[in-house]
């Protein structure tokens, strides 16, 4: 039996030759070690050539699918052939994509300009843990590449708007609306209409979601179902409203599906359809719509929209589901968060109103606060003037300080209380308990 | 006889009435409810529908009216009758 140390020396000795080896033959023959596979996809640039006959490598990966009758080596030569474009790697986009690159999409497009945030992986399953702070749009790219060798991925990091969605959907069979924005939704349903693509369209929020399919062969598009924006103030988002992973998740695999059957030719399609989903009863009801509205801006025989518009201004809000602030009070109605917490620290008497709704207040507050919700606030003036009057006295005497989850709704509370109720000494409390948070107490969570 | 029918609300409609549905009934008076007599009855009840109805969709018994009672492409109109299911539908946006 050997001795472990001349075991070890001989294990050395075969590492450096192994080594040496490989070394001479990456050098001896460069085309060998460079070559693509034949199933690597062809670099960016190169015109994806359409392919007639499957590989015995996609035989084999898809060959589940190749056995259902519907699909066939045809359906999936068609869906090899396809090229998809999903806008939005969000909660829709996420599966959506990983179940076209599964299922054999052969060249898809993500467009994303937002980073991976911890917050989106309850419902975002395209990225993990590790991919907080990268692009999503290469993190999705890099998840397809895991998935597949054989689905050819184009990642692009913009903000789609006027400027660039014409030239990008151009380049693009099928759309999938999987964006989070109203604003962006009639983008990508005149640029479908303009450049005659179909668009899968899928939206999700709490518990409720929708599909549909729009312009496929002559169906109405978005305008013609809903020919106006919803007034601002009627539109929650996902990051103000919430909504449970799942949900997005199902509308978004449905999603998929609807392309595979429309690039196959499978069945009937959403088209003319609008899918509702109500997750609280698990029921899924299909509404029968109109076709066309001959009067639609866009799509009617006299269309009034030619080209993309402004739809930041024909919404009324922005290309994306983020909380925008508003300043709507004089600097001597606000006060810093580090203000406010020297006073607290001061024992400073005053009244600190939460005017978070319930649901927010339960994930946490800061102690010896007043929760009313703003909705609830003008029937429940009385609460806060008893809070607010201390001693003999029958007026509210102490001030109030007002808190919100980022100072918005805080500030219109001020306002409100000023201006409606006669308070004089309420300040809001300047970016909320996100400030708070951030700035004077890092063990305060942010949700 | 009552001549009930039922309102389904989903998404903003729904906050909008803190209801997710409703029975209602058509009037005396009447044997069915024209689609705008329906909407001014529903906002009348719930005011916060009148945002909502900005951009919502009808449909009775799974069939997208507009907000005149046209079904389909401005062909056949409709009223709502008893025992119908009227449904208000929100355009859904996040993702
Ligand atoms: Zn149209």
């Amino acid at each position: 039996m050997a001795h472990p140390a001349d075991v070890l020396a001989e294990l050395h000795t075969l590492r450096a030759e192994n080594a040496t080896l490989r070394a001479r033959l990456a050098s001896s023959s460069p085309k060998a070690a460079t070559a693509p596979s034949p199933a690597h996809p062809p670099p960016v640039g190169v015109p994806f050539t359409q392919k007639t006959r499957l590989s015995n490598e996609e035989i084999s990966r898809f060959s589940r699918q190749l056995l259902v009758p519907e699909i066939g080596v045809q359906g999936q030569l068609k869906l090899r052939n396809a090229s998809v474009l999903v806008v939005g790697a969000g909660g829709l986009g996420a599966p959506a994509v990983m179940y076209l690159a599964a299922a054999g999409i052969g060249r898809i497009g993500i467009i994303d300009y937002d980073v991976v945030e911890a917050s989106n992986l309850q419902r975002q399953i395209i990225h993990d843990e590790s991919r907080v702070g990268m692009l999503k749009s290469e993190s999705a790219k890099q998840t397809v590449s895991k998935l597949s060798s054989l689905c050819e991925c184009t990642a692009y990091n913009i903000l789609i708007d006027s400027s660039n969605a014409m030239d990008v959907i151009k380049k693009w069979d099928y759309v999938v609306d999987a964006t989070d924005n109203v604003a962006t939704r009639y983008l990508l349903n005149d640029c479908c209409i303009f450049r005659n693509k179909p668009l899968i369209s899928g939206s999700a929020l709490r518990m409720d979601g929708q599909l549909t399919v729009y312009n496929l062969e002559g169906g109405p598009c978005y305008r013609c179902i809903f020919p106006k924006p919803p007034p601002p103030e009627t539109v929650t988002n996902c990051s103000d409203g919430g909504v449970l992973g799942v949900v997005p998740g199902i509308i978004g695999c449905l999603q998929a599906l609807e392309v595979v059957k429309i690039v196959t030719g499978i069945g009937a399609s959403l088209s003319q359809k609008l899918l509702i989903f109500d997750a609280t009863t698990m029921s899924f009801r299909t509404i029968r719509l109109r076709g066309r509205t001959p009067s639609c801006a866009v799509c009617g025989p006299h269309p009034t929209i030619t080209k993309p518009i402004d739809y930041v201004q024909f919404c009324g809000a922005g290309p994306d589901d983020k909380a925008h602030n508003i300043n709507i009070l004089p600097p001597e109605s606000r006060i810093s968060c580090h203000k406010y917490a020297a006073l607290r620290l001061d024992a400073f008497p005053h009244v600190l109103l939460d005017v978070r709704d319930k649901i927010q207040y339960d994930i946490c507050s800061l102690h010896h606060s007043l929760n009313i919700p703003l909705s609830e606030l003008p029937k429940r003036i009385p609460e806060l003037t008893a809070a607010a009057t201390f001693g003999e006295h029958h007026e509210p005497n102490l001030p109030v300080f007002v808190v919100c989850r980022r100072g918005n709704d805080s500030q219109l509370a001020v306002k409100m209380l000023e201006e409606t109720h006669g308070f004089t000494h309420v300040k809001d409390i300047v970016g909320g308990l996100e400030a708070w948070a951030r700035g004077r107490d890092p063990t305060f969570p942010i949700y | 006889m009552a001549k009930n029918f039922q309102v389904l609300y989903f998404a903003s409609a729904r906050d909008a009435t803190l209801a997710r549905e409703e029975t209602l009934s058509i009037p005396d008076d009447c044997h069915t409810l024209p689609v705008p007599q329906l909407i001014r009855n529903l906002t009348a009840r719930h005011p916060g529908l009148q945002a909502v109805f900005k951009s919502a969709i009808l449909a009775i018994n799974n069939q997208y009216v507009d907000h005149a009672g046209r079904e389909l492409d401005g062909g056949r109109m409709v009223e709502v009758k008893p025992g119908d299911e009227v449904a208000v539908i929100p355009p859904v946006s996040g993702g």
